[in-house]
């Protein structure tokens, strides 16, 4: 991908030359690749590849060893707009017994907003909307350690949703969820995607990201393979990140983006 | 009963001990979610080098012990975050050296234990216009602090990793949580004692939990069980001569056991 074409106004989000050492033990090297507004982009890669980490150092989580990461054109130590970008983590840690109910949860995500005590009228209707997004208008009330991992996992897509951002980091959103969820949830993403959001998404899950994105990214440390699904198979990269054998079964679609 | 309030001390001591009840169940409710309970009694033992410097030197006993309740919070957190030790560890590290620097001091100032019962049971009915004064403001302070950064707080107690992606200012709010459970344990300390603290600050949290409710209901209940743990103590006290303190916990218990009761029989 040429530096050109990554700098345009349509970049969302831009890792150039990023390197990455824990404990020493170098994770990511020298990764650089753009995501432009409107794309679906799939990471894929070996346990340990170093997608997670990506993200962290995106969301200011993690400090690169080198090289630098562009949110929105703006340097991600500039950046302030963080509404503009809905994170849904692997595993959210909490308690199931929490007291919160997933109307309070899809609500967390207005909490860079400012306000006193209770929601303004504007807010309210905005996590009602989210909800109703992920299809849990009706469950609004219910307390989150309640609901099944599916629909838990699209609480937390509702959290991410409801300060209607530009761009989605998902990290493995569909992990421990059976198949009949799984396909809710990427229609529920084809739908927002549609709709205008971009999204980045990290599967193990080879065949799901081939019917779901229409770019995709195979990394391993460093970057393996960088464009359609269709073609990564006869691209021999996958053999290459992983170490061994690898067929996925790949879909061809079009995409809106 | 109603001659029971025509007492000004009586007065003073349900003024001080409902604001002192809601500001430690409101924060105590934060404290039992994010697993920080050991954290009420690591600033109320910790606190006790305030006291015995305040002792020593003749100086006011509450600015003093606030003062280092205050540091003695914000040093959990600092060393939470940048040692990156467990809160209960780190709570437990500052714990017995502010214990033991308190009883260093009192006995270089040969203090009697008499002088200090009052702080290590609480002494509600003693409460003067100037302590009241002193529970009102820093109480608003309290309050108003938790009323802003309640949203924020409540992400960072639901996950707080989430919580930091999102771009809130984890440390900072961390920092200024701290300071207030900081605040409010030596405020609390004049209710119950530096023993009884978590009797205010732990348990109407959990007896609201009991109920299972979202947080905002639980939040109010909370406070409710701590105004109606104090009353009940405040009274129970009165007409049966025994510590107001312990009156106070023996009732915030009780409503606890009541409120896992009613859990059971799913009033």
């Amino acid at each position: 991908m040429k530096k050109a074409a990554r700098q345009d106004s349509r970049t969302v989000l831009d890792f150039d030359n990023i390197s990455f050492s824990y404990a020493g033990e170098p994770t990511i090297e020298n990764v650089s690749f753009a995501v432009q507004k409107g794309d679906f982009l799939g990471i894929i890669g070996p346990n340990g590849a170093g997608k997670s980490t990506l993200f962290k150092i995106a969301l200011g989580l993690e400090k690169p060893t080198s090289g630098s990461v562009k949110l929105f054109g703006k340097k991600q130590a500039d950046f302030s707009d963080w509404h503009r970008i809905g994170f849904v983590p692997q595993k959210v840690q909490f308690d199931p017994n929490f007291p919160a109910s997933v109307f309070e949860v899809a609500a967390m995500g207005l909490a860079q907003k400012p306000g006193l005590l209770m929601l303004s009228d504007e807010q309210k209707c905005a996590v009602k909307e989210a909800l109703h997004e992920v299809g849990l208008e009706n469950q609004a009330d219910k307390r989150i350690g309640e609901l099944s991992g599916g629909q838990m996992q699209r609480a937390f897509l509702g959290r991410a949703l409801v300060a209607k951002p530009d761009l989605l980091l998902l990290d493995e959103p569909t992990t421990g969820i059976d198949s009949q969820q799984q396909e809710k949830f990427c229609c529920l993403l084809e739908r927002l995607n549609k709709a205008g959001i971009t999204i980045v998404i990290i599967s193990h899950d080879l065949t799901f990201m081939s019917y779901l994105v229409n770019k995709v990214i195979c990394l391993n440390r460093r970057v393996f393979f960088c464009g359609h699904p269709k073609d990564i198979s006869k691209s021999g990269a996958l053999p290459k990140a992983y170490g061994h054998a690898v067929h996925a079964i790949t879909h061809d679609h079009e995409h809106g983006a | 009963m109603l001659e029971l309030f025509s007492y000004t001390f009586i007065q003073n001591a349900f003024f001080a001990g409902t604001i002192v009840a809601v500001i430690c169940a409101v924060l105590g409710l934060f404290i039992v979610l994010r697993k920080l309970s050991f954290m009420t009694d690591g600033i109320a033992h910790a606190s006790l080098a305030g006291i015995a410097a305040a002792i020593a030197l003749k100086a006011d006993v509450l600015l003093v012990t606030g003062t280092v309740a205050f540091l003695a919070a914000l040093g959990i957190n600092r060393i939470r975050e940048k040692m990156k030790i467990s809160g209960d560890a780190a709570i437990g590290l500052l714990l017995p050296v502010g214990l033991a620097t308190g009883i260093v001091l009192l006995s270089l100032a040969h203090v009697t234990s008499v002088d200090l019962m009052s702080y290590l049971f609480g002494s509600i009915l003693a409460i003067t216009s100037s302590d009241l004064q002193f529970i009102v403001i820093f109480g608003a302070i309290v309050l108003v602090a938790v009323a802003v950064l309640r949203k924020q707080m409540f992400y960072i107690a639901f996950d707080e990793d989430s919580a930091k992606a999102s771009g809130l200012p984890v440390s900072a709010i961390n920092y200024v949580f701290f300071g207030l459970v900081g605040i409010t344990v030596v405020l609390a300390l004049r209710v119950a004692g530096i023993m009884l603290v978590s009797a205010l600050m732990i348990i109407p949290p959990l007896s609201a939990l009991q109920l299972k409710k979202d947080f905002t209901t639980t939040l109010v209940l909370s406070a409710a069980f701590g105004i109606l743990s104090v009353w009940v103590g405040i009274i129970a006290s009165y007409y049966l001569g025994v510590a107001t303190g312990a009156a106070i916990a023996l009732s915030s218990f009780a409503l606890f056991l009541a409120a896992s009761a009613a859990k059971r029989l799913k009033l």
